[in-house]
C-alpha cells in the first residue's frame, strides 16, 4: 500500500471515532439522565428516537432546539439549542449506535416508594375537589378526607384506600393526586367565603391533626375522627360574638339553633361543640 | 493496517485519568434513611452538629454525626427549603406556605405545624414552587415564589386573588395546556406575588411586604458574608443565560410577569412593554451561569467557612445539570457588586443534581441532590475540607486596565495561553440565548514573580458583557493541572 494513501484513510478513522466518542459524552452529558436506550423514563428510549428520526436529521435538529409538547403525562424537554448542530448530530448518531439491536422494556409503572398508609396519617398534595391548598388526611379504618387550608374548611371524604400520588411525583406535580377510594362526601366552593386565616395543625401521639384557623374573627380548632359511617367533627372556638355555620342535609350538630341550613351558636355554645356527618 | 487502527481507537480509555478535584477534596455519597425518596429539598445543620433534610416527599429527618436518621416531620407538600429556627424547631417552606415545625412536647417528633405565612397565591400550576427561606443581616427571612408555566394550566379553584392582567382569561386557563401555552406568556403571574421576593421582617412574625421582583424560577438565595441577598435564576425566557442577581429592595430583576404586583403598578400587561423600557427598568445580574459551559440550572448559594483557606467568604452555588458546582467571587466595581463564576468539583465524581448545599461544622460541604423528574440525582454527598488547597483560581479583579487573575499556588509561565472572548446575551421574550457580539481577545499577558498573579492588559472592557479568561492546560509550578481552569466575569461597570 502506497504511503501516502495510508495517512489519509488513518486520519478519517480517527476522526470518526473521535466523533463516535463525542456522541456518547455529549448524549451522557445533556441526554442520559431523561433517555435511556430501551426503555422510557422521563423521555423516550433511543430505541423510539431512533424510528422516529432514522432519515430525518433535520426535524431531530428542529426538535432538539426547540422541543414540542407532544406526549401526555411527560414533562417539557428543555431545549439543547446550546449544543449546536454538530454535538446534537454526534448525538444522534451515537443514540441509533446505542440502541441497534435493542427491545423496547416496559417502563417501570410501580412507584419504588409506595407504601401504605399510615393511619392516622397527613399529606399536603394537590387533591381533586379542593384548592391548591389542600391537605389529605388518612383517618384508623377506611375513611379519608381532604381539608382545604386556603378555604379553611373540609372538602371531601372518601372511603377505601388513602392516595395514588405516584403520577403527581412523576409528572412533577402536573397530575393531580388520584382518591385511593369512593368520594362519599363532597362540598363545592363557597359563594362568598368569609375571610380565613390558615394557622396550621398540631399532630397527637398518633398523628391525629387539630386543624387552627380564623374564620370571620373567630379561632376555630377543629379535630375529626371517623366513627362507623359518620365523621364526627369536634370544635373549639374561641370567639367574642355569635358564630355562624352553613350546614349540609347530611350533618347534624351538638349544639346552637338551626334555621334551615344555617347553624348559629353562642360564644358559649361555641367553646365545644361537634358537628356529625352521616355517611352513605 | 485499518483494522488496527480502529482495534487501537476502540480501546482509548474512555474514563478520565486520576481524578484531580477528588484528590483535593475527598467526596463521599452518604446512605440516605431507608425507603425514602432521597431527594433533597432543604438541608441545614443545626447548632448541635446535626444534619436536618427535607425530602421530595414531604419528609424531614435529623442526622445525628455518628449517622443514624430519625424522623422529624411529615406530610409537608414539597419542601424546597429549611433553616433551624432555635428550640430545636426548624422552618421550612413548602408549596403553600412558609411553615415552622415545633416539638412541644420534646419527643424528637414535630407535633406542631405551625403556619408562619400562606399570604401568596397558588393556581396549581405545577411550576409555582416556593424558596427559601434565607435569614438576612436585618433578622427578617427572605422567600422567593416561582412563576407558573405555560405548560399547564390552573386549577378551578385558586388561592388568592386573581389578577385579570394577561392575554387569557382565568376560564381559558382552567381549559388547560393550549391557551395556556399560546396566550399565557411562557411564564406568568396571575396570582399575587409569583416571581417575586418577599420579605417577612422579624424571623417571620411581622407582616410581610413584597421586596423584589422580576424572578422566574429562582431555586437559591442566600446571603452572602456581606449580607447581600443573592438570588439566581433558571436560563428560559428573559434569561438568556442563567444569571446571579444582588437583589437590593424595589429592585426589577429582568423577568416582567411579576411586576403587576409592584404597588401601584398601571401599566398594563408587562409583556406588552418595550423591551428597551425594561431593560433600562431591570438591574443587571452580577454574574452569569454561562449555558451549556457551566451551569444550565444554577441552585442554592452557600459561602465558604474558614476550613476552605483562602476560599473563605467566597460563595459557591449548586448546579442541577451537570457534575459541578460553581464558585462566584464576586467585589464592588462602581458601587454595584459584580464578578467571575468559576467551575468547582468539576468531577464526574460528584454526578449532577446539586441542589442544597450545607457546611458541617467541621467545615466539609454537604450536597443534598435532586431531580423532580428533570435532569437530576438523588441522595446526598459529603465533600471534606481541603488540607490545603490544589491550583485553583482564587481571584479574579477587574482594574482599570484589564484583568487580575490570582492563584492559590505559583503557576508555571511555561504552561499558561490565556485565551480570552468576551459575549453577551440577548435580553428577550424568547426561551434562552444563543451567544451574541462574541469577539476573540487578546491580552500582552504577564505572571508575577512569585507565581500568583497573572495581568491581562486590555484596551477596551465592555459593560454588559461576560468575559472569559480560559486558562486551559496550566500547571502549578509543582507540575499539578489548575482546577477549574475558567472564569466567566460579568462585568456591568468598568469603573
Ligand atoms: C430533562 C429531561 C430531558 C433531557 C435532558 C433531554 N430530553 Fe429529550 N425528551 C424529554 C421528554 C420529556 C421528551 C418527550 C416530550 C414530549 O413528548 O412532550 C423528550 C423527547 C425527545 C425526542 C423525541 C421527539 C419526538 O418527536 O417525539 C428527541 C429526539 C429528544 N428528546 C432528544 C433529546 C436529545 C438529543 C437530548 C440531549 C441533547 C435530550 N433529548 C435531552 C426530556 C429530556
Amino acid at each position: 500500500m502506497p504511503r501516502r494513501l495510508v495517512t489519509p484513510l488513518l486520519l478519517l478513522v480517527a476522526g470518526l471515532a473521535s466523533a463516535a466518542e463525542d456522541g456518547k459524552l455529549l448524549y451522557e452529558q445533556n441526554c442520559k439522565a431523561c433517555h435511556l436506550p430501551d426503555q422510557m423514563i422521563v423521555g423516550p428510549s433511543l430505541i423510539e428516537i431512533t424510528k422516529l428520526y432514522a432519515r430525518r436529521p433535520k426535524d431531530f435538529l428542529a426538535w432538539a432546539k426547540q422541543p414540542q409538547r407532544k406526549r401526555t403525562g411527560v414533562i417539557e424537554m428543555p431545549s439543547m439549542a446550546h449544543l449546536g448542530d454538530a454535538a446534537l448530530l454526534a448525538i444522534r448518531d451515537h443514540m441509533a449506535q446505542a440502541s441497534k439491536g435493542l427491545k423496547e422494556q416496559k417502563p417501570n409503572p410501580a412507584d419504588p416508594f409506595l407504601r401504605p398508609a399510615r393511619r392516622p396519617e397527613v399529606r399536603r398534595i394537590f387533591l381533586p375537589d379542593a384548592g391548591p391548598a389542600a391537605i389529605a388526611v388518612a383517618l384508623p379504618g377506611d375513611l379519608a378526607y381532604a381539608f382545604d387550608a386556603g378555604e379553611c374548611r373540609v372538602r371531601s371524604v372518601w372511603r377505601g384506600g388513602f392516595l395514588d400520588d405516584w403520577a403527581y411525583y412523576k409528572g412533577n406535580g402536573k397530575a393531580r393526586v388520584v382518591l385511593a377510594g369512593k368520594v362519599i362526601w363532597r362540598t363545592g366552593p363557597e359563594a362568598s367565603p368569609p375571610p380565613v386565616k390558615f394557622l396550621g395543625y398540631a399532630v397527637d401521639a398518633a398523628g391525629l391533626p387539630t386543624f387552627e384557623y380564623v374564620r370571620d374573627g373567630a379561632t376555630f380548632r377543629e379535630t375529626v375522627t371517623a366513627d362507623g359511617n359518620r365523621l364526627v367533627r369536634r370544635f373549639a372556638v374561641e370567639t367574642t360574638g355569635p358564630v355562624e355555620l352553613r350546614l349540609d342535609p347530611a350533618t347534624t350538630a351538638s349544639a346552637g339553633l338551626r334555621v334551615g341550613d344555617v347553624l348559629r351558636l353562642t360564644p358559649a355554645e361555641a367553646k365545644a361543640f361537634t358537628l356529625t356527618v352521616r355517611l352513605p | 493496517m485499518i483494522l488496527f487502527a480502529l482495534t487501537l481507537f476502540a480501546a482509548t480509555p474512555a474514563a478520565p485519568a486520576a481524578d484531580a478535584w477528588t484528590d483535593a477534596f475527598p467526596l463521599a455519597a452518604v446512605a440516605s434513611p431507608a425507603g425514602v425518596d432521597d431527594q433533597v429539598g432543604g438541608m441545614a445543620f443545626l447548632p448541635d452538629g446535626r444534619l436536618a433534610v427535607a425530602f421530595h416527599r414531604g419528609e424531614v429527618f435529623l442526622r445525628s454525626p455518628a449517622g443514624d436518621w430519625k424522623q422529624f416531620a411529615e406530610g409537608l407538600h414539597e419542601p424546597l427549603g429549611l433553616l433551624p429556627d432555635g428550640d430545636g424547631a426548624l422552618l421550612v417552606m413548602q408549596r403553600p406556605e412558609l411553615t415552622r415545625l415545633e416539638d412541644v412536647d420534646g419527643d424528637g417528633r414535630a407535633d406542631r405545624y405551625r403556619t408562619v405565612w400562606d399570604g401568596f397565591g397558588m393556581t396549581g400550576n405545577y411550576h409555582e414552587f416556593a424558596f427559601g427561606p434565607a435569614r438576612g443581616p436585618d433578622g427578617a427571612l427572605y422567600v422567593a415564589l416561582n412563576l407558573a408555566s405555560s405548560g399547564d394550566g390552573i386549577f378551578p379553584e385558586i388561592r388568592g386573588a386573581w389578577s385579570p392582567i394577561g392575554r387569557a382569561s382565568r376560564e381559558q386557563m382552567v381549559s388547560g395546556k393550549g391557551f395556556a401555552s399560546k396566550l399565557a406568556g411562557r411564564m406568568y403571574s396571575r396570582v399575587p406575588y409569583r416571581g417575586c421576593v418577599m420579605r417577612l421582617p422579624d424571623g417571620g412574625r411581622g407582616p410581610a411586604e413584597l421586596f423584589a421582583t422580576g424572578f422566574r424560577s429562582p431555586d437559591g438565595l442566600g446571603f452572602d458574608a456581606q449580607g447581600r441577598l443573592l438570588v439566581n435564576d433558571n436560563q428560559g425566557d428573559w434569561r438568556g443565560s442563567s444569571p446571579l442577581h444582588v437583589v437590593t429592595r424595589g429592585s426589577f430583576n429582568g423577568h416582567p410577569a411579576s411586576l403587576v404586583w409592584r404597588p401601584g403598578w398601571d401599566r398594563g400587561d408587562p409583556l406588552d412593554l418595550p423591551v428597551a423600557e425594561l431593560e433600562a427598568m431591570r438591574s443587571q445580574p452580577a454574574g452569569i451561569f454561562v449555558h451549556g459551559e457551566l451551569s444550565n440550572s444554577p441552585t442554592q448559594p452557600a459561602v465558604f467557612p474558614a476550613a476552605w483557606g483562602t476560599l473563605a467568604g467566597q460563595v459557591v452555588f449548586g448546579e442541577m445539570n451537570a457534575a459541578r458546582l460553581v464558585r462566584f467571587v464576586g467585589e464592588d466595581v462602581g458601587g454595584v457588586h459584580q464578578g467571575a463564576m468559576i467551575p468547582f468539583l468539576d468531577t464526574k465524581a460528584l454526578r449532577n443534581g446539586n441542589h442544597r448545599l450545607a457546611f458541617a461544622p467541621d467545615g466539609a460541604l454537604w450536597v443534598g441532590k435532586t431531580h423532580l423528574s428533570w435532569a437530576g440525582h438523588n441522595g446526598l454527598v459529603r465533600i471534606e475540607a481541603p488540607k490545603s488547597l490544589p491550583p485553583l483560581i482564587e481571584t479574579v479583579r477587574l482594574k482599570a486596565t484589564g484583568f487580575e487573575v490570582r492563584f492559590t499556588r505559583p503557576v508555571d509561565k511555561a504552561t499558561l495561553v490565556p485565551a480570552l472572548r468576551r459575549f453577551r446575551y440577548k435580553y428577550h421574550v424568547a426561551y434562552g440565548s444563543p451567544k451574541v457580539d462574541e469577539e476573540k481577545l487578546s491580552a500582552a499577558w504577564s505572571l508575577s514573580a512569585d507565581g500568583q498573579a497573572l495581568t491581562l492588559p486590555l484596551p477596551e472592557i465592555r459593560e454588559g458583557f461576560v468575559h472569559e479568561i480560559n486558562l486551559k492546560g496550566a500547571r502549578s509550578v509543582d507540575g499539578r493541572e489548575l482546577l477549574g481552569p475558567v472564569a466567566y466575569y460579568q462585568v456591568i461597570k468598568t469603573k
